[in-house]
């Protein structure tokens, strides 16, 4: 689903927000697969808030559009040890970053494996 | 644009599983209403309902676990994979990020929370069976049909009540005619369950032997339950492996009232209508068979009749309800409407509105087809449908020219 949402794109991601807090490993092997051993910054809204259930990528998307707008990423908050299976990525711990966000991507990955991608730009 | 054709039916319902055994009945006129026994119905004024007796999903079923999901996700698989098999597509094409599916539904697992409330009730929450407290989630629903079919594309479930089956065909037909999807799995499901049939009771909707829509004497619904599932194609790719083609979905429409949860409108369902019509690039006049939403209670069919008037003028088509064979089958509801719809196209007939004994004056002289399916050749059908907060779908079917 990650590579589906990349081929609209070719590529460019500057922030992946993760869908929530305590991501399953598999979405973390999927982030790594396909942006390679570059992994781009990870971070989780949902570290922020708690869980959210159902408006959960809402929250993503509204963050993602906020960071675009505003110049800055959102943090993982609450983070205090890197896990090496996580393969060595950035995941903006604990303080938000300014940054020039041009694409973010939002994942969204349900119950069910049922999963959601949106992909947000500048408006060049 | 791409032309989206019907080539599959899977009705699981209570008056016949399977679209040979619901196109007979549809035919006789049979009613599906029976004493409840899906739970204790003592102390309720009315205990009747259109319930699925001797449903056995495993018999139907190819790969999920009966054991491990609720009994509307159940029906909703069991009617998908029927829907699939009436097809003859290979399943092996579906397969792909290419096929997906689309149901709507009213309440969900709403039979499992009302056993985990009993289990609380009874011994506390330690009680919780982990299982059953999985299995509550409404979007299982659209998951099961992925499952059971290996569908790796879209999986959506809608819960836009008493409409979502037409929201569903309509999201269907979207998906392929934009070429989104080749092959979606459409329609909806809906359990028998006691918080539905107190609801409905405490809101006076509830009838005690018969529903009886467009009688004047009609006195309300019966909830239902069952699956219903349609499956969805192009027309070319329906042509390409020499299927049989039911009939083609030419539009749909879909609008809010915005206004009362439970008080239909009828300018509001009108609209709709035109809206429908103008999605199908017909005109009022070419539809030859309305398919009711019809609930029996004295407001709906009072301001569908009205709204019929209103589109179609002194003399509309035909209309008539399922309803009165099947109950209220909520989510369900209009996607069985569509299956009968296609039936009625695919095979010449028109589906009868039973218990009818007297007309009603105040409904301006609509054609109910009182009692007796008729032999009719239908090229274009209207399936209605209405749901709770003014959210009106409409579909629009017709033969394949």
């Amino acid at each position: 689903m990650i590579a589906t949402a990349e081929r609209g794109r070719g590529g460019g991601v500057s922030q992946v927000d993760c869908s929530r807090q305590g991501e399953v490993l598999a979405h973390e092997l999927g982030v790594i697969s396909v942006f390679g051993g570059n992994a781009r910054l990870v971070s989780s809204v949902g570290s922020v808030l708690d869980r959210t259930a159902r408006a959960a990528s809402g929250f993503g998307a509204i963050a993602a559009v906020l960071g675009i707008a505003g110049g800055f990423m959102l943090r993982r908050n609450n983070f205090q040890e890197p896990d090496p299976a996580l393969g060595g990525i950035d995941p903006v711990p604990n303080v938000a970053r300014a940054a020039r966000l041009d694409v973010v991507q939002n994942n969204g990955l349900a119950f069910g494996g049922n999963n959601a991608i949106a992909v947000l730009g500048r408006v060049a | 644009m791409r032309r989206v054709a019907i080539t599959g039916l899977g009705p699981v319902s209570s008056i016949g599983v399977g679209a040979r055994a619901f196109a007979a009945a549809l035919r006789a006129g049979r009613s599906g209403i029976s004493e409840i026994s899906a739970f204790d119905a003592t102390g309720f004024l009315h205990r009747r309902a259109g319930e699925v007796t001797g449903f056995a999903p495993g018999d139907l079923l190819e790969r999920l676990d009966p054991a491990r999901w609720g009994r509307t996700s159940l029906f909703a698989a069991a009617s998908a994979r029927l829907a699939v098999r009436d097809s003859g597509i290979d399943p092996d094409r579906l397969t792909g990020t290419a096929s997906g599916s689309v149901f709507g539904t009213t309440g969900g697992e709403s039979r499992v929370v009302e056993l985990l409330t009993e289990q609380v009730v009874a011994a506390g929450f330690p009680a919780l069976n982990p299982a059953e407290v999985a299995a509550v989630p409404a979007e299982r629903i659209s998951a099961a049909v992925n499952a059971e079919l290996g569908l790796t594309g879209e999986c959506l479930t809608l819960s836009t009540a008493c409409s979502a089956s037409n929201y569903a065909l309509g999201h269907a037909y979207d998906l392929v005619a934009c070429g989104e999807q080749d092959h979606v799995v459409a329609g909806g499901a809906d359990s028998v369950a006691r918080w539905v049939h107190a609801g409905f009771s405490r809101l006076g909707a509830v009838t005690g032997l018969a529903c009886a829509p467009f009688d004047r004497d009609r006195s309300g619904i019966l909830t239902g339950e069952g699956g219903a599932a349609l499956f969805v194609e192009s027309l070319d790719s329906a042509r390409a492996r020499g299927a049989r083609i039911y009939a083609e979905v030419l539009g749909y429409g879909l609008n809010c009232d915005a206004e009362h949860m439970v008080a239909p409108n009828a300018e509001s369902i009108a609209e709709c209508m035109r809206l429908a019509h103008r999605n199908a690039g017909i005109s009022a006049s070419d539809v030859d068979y309305i398919c009711a939403h019809g609930t029996g209670t004295p407001a709906n069919d009072l301001v569908e009749a009205r709204a019929v008037h209103a589109v179609f003028g002194a003399e509309p088509p035909p209309i008539s309800s399922i309803k009165s064979m099947l109950g209220h089958t909520m989510g369900a509801a209009s996607g069985f409407g569509a299956i009968a719809a296609v039936l009625g196209i695919a095979e010449g007939f028109i589906p009868p509105t039973i218990n009818f004994q007297e007309p009603d004056p105040a409904l301006g002289g609509i054609d109910p087809v009182p009692n007796v399916a008729r032999a009719a050749r239908l090229d274009v059908v209207q399936n209605n449908g209405f749901a709770f907060g003014g959210n009106n779908a409409i579909a629009v079917l017709g033969r394949v020219a």
